[in-house]
């Protein structure tokens, strides 16, 4: 009997089973439905191996006791929430396999990406004012900035925000912010559909131009100048990110620039996300917290995704050649599964429509642009 | 009552909405000015070599300097370049004992690599 109160069995509570759950759940989508497997299988194998009692594979001992502290507890300590290491790595393997010709060639949709950001900060008022209708400190400033920058549907940025500005909220921003992601194919369309008139949907666009080399080469270097003398905090994502980028836009380090985009890309993304998933223990999930969070994301990638849609129709009153407004939607990031959704509901309206593209300007300019509010995030409430 | 500072929560906002905005839009006039740099580049004119054109200064001039030789001159006067009877005394001063391919280049001929100053050596063919 006394073997049997030592077990896992013994201390498994309701909440851990339902996570157990769901951690299952993120594995069989990822496994049968294919659906985001590289975030999902990873996220959800943590899931479960957070909610199994008595492991304690998650917890850090910062007395530094020998042997004291589990792998994961370790890797979130000193990858995240002490060096935060991780998102910059990653971002160094998006550079990598980011293409920034449809920026280039319409430069003027990257606009669209500042507007999307419109979701960010209708989540920070909204995470802030929620403190009137429950706990006047439900969230503090620098939890209410974690949070909206969910609103960035940038995974790696929101992590990076979080473990700056609310390490405890990590594991629930992420995996919020993850599965909106994976999710924006259900929360996009309806809202474009309801914005923009059938008219709108039907926009053809010109064919973009072909960009330089040169014009590929030079606008990594400038941007990531511009964007670190404006916005030093966001330094270490942009710099990562326009690193990866000329690695493989230069042509001459072959080497390093699959390096980046395959082994360093993968090897921090399984850190990272079964990470993640270990942090969603069930004493964090099951809080008022939590389903606020669960709410607030939603409500910021719903907002994110209407700036974006409204921007571009705003945008049609001014300029000669007309952008299809199904564009602006791709500006909350979420690369590329938004710029995907713009093109498919663009072909919904008028098959011979080929929005991709063009969606991937905005998409990309959304990364830059969740990455900018980060660092001033982190700057203003840091 | 509120809990938090408002203050600070607008300056956030207006930072971050303004920066995003700010930011995006120096990065469109950094693409546009460097797209009319190329333009710019691109349409600046180029003297166009033809058989005719040359042909031409053959007939105005019979004894024209070849552009090669004037360059030469002019890179000699710049000390960037010597002839090698007055400087090296026919020694092979880039120890490549004279193997190295020679471009013919009007009355000059230029040995060695252009772009190591030490390996540069000009003669007279004629002697």
């Amino acid at each position: 009997m006394e073997f049997l109160s030592e077990t896992g069995f013994a201390s498994l509570t309701w909440g851990n089973v339902l996570l157990l759950i769901l951690g299952a759940g993120f594995a069989t989508a990822a496994i049968i439905k294919r659906t985001e497997p590289y975030v999902l299988l990873p996220i959800g194998l943590g899931i479960i191996l957070g909610n199994l009692p008595g492991t304690g594979l998650a917890d850090f001992n910062p007395s530094g006791e020998v042997q004291a502290s589990g792998i994961f507890g370790v890797i979130f300590h000193y990858t995240l929430s002490f060096w935060n290491i991780l998102p910059p790595l990653i971002f160094l393997g998006l550079g990598a396999l980011t293409d920034f010709g449809p920026i280039i060639a319409n430069p003027k949709t990257m606009l669209l990406g500042a507007a999307a950001q419109l979701g960010i900060f209708v989540a920070f008022w909204s995470a802030l004012s929620l403190g009137f209708f429950t706990s006047p400190d439900l969230f503090s400033l620098k939890e209410a900035g974690a949070i909206g920058i969910i609103g960035g549907a940038d995974g790696p940025t929101t992590i990076f925000a979080s473990a700056k500005l609310a390490p405890d909220l990590l594991g629930v921003t992420a995996v919020v912010a993850y599965s909106y992601m994976a999710s924006v194919v259900f929360i996009q369309p309806p809202l474009m559909r309801l914005l923009t008139t059938r008219n709108e949907r039907q926009i053809r666009m010109r064919s973009l131009r072909e960009v330089s080399k040169t014009e590929k080469l030079l606008f990594p270097a400038g941007a990531m100048i511009i964007i670190i003398l404006f916005v030093p905090e966001s330094a270490p994502l942009i710099a990562m990110f326009m690193i990866g980028n000329l690695f493989g836009e230069s042509g001459v380090v072959p080497r390093l620039s699959n390096a980046a985009s395959n082994e360093i890309l993968n090897i921090a993304t399984i850190f990272l996300m079964i990470t993640i998933g270990t942090q969603l223990s069930a004493e964090r999930v099951f809080d008022l917290r939590t389903l606020a969070i669960l709410l607030l994301g939603v409500a910021a990638f719903a907002c994110g995704t209407i700036g974006g849609l409204l921007f571009a129709k705003m945008m049609n009153l001014f300029v000669k050649e007309k952008v299809n407004p199904l564009i602006g939607s791709a500006g909350v990031s979420a690369v590329p599964m938004a710029a995907r959704i713009s093109h498919t509901v663009g072909q919904e309206a008028n098959p011979g429509n080929y929005l991709l593209p063009h969606a991937m300007g905005p998409n990309v300019a959304g990364v830059i642009g969740s990455a900018v509010v980060a660092g001033v995030f982190i700057s203003v409430l840091g | 009552m509120i809990e938090f500072d408002v203050a600070k929560a607008l300056a956030t906002t207006y930072s971050g909405l303004g920066a995003a905005f700010v930011v995006l839009a120096c990065l469109i006039l950094f693409i546009l000015a460097v797209r009319q740099t190329m333009r710019f580049r691109d349409r600046s004119p180029v003297p166009a070599v033809t058989p005719q054109s040359h042909s031409t200064i053959s007939v105005a001039d019979p004894d024209p300097v070849p552009a090669s030789v004037a360059a030469v001159t002019e890179l000699q006067e710049d000390g960037l370049i010597f002839p090698v009877e007055e400087t090296t005394n026919g020694e092979d001063t880039n120890g490549s004992n004279g193997s190295d391919e020679a471009e013919p280049l009007g009355d000059w001929k230029i040995y060695g690599r252009l772009d190591a100053f030490s390996s540069r050596r000009v003669e007279r063919r004629s002697g």
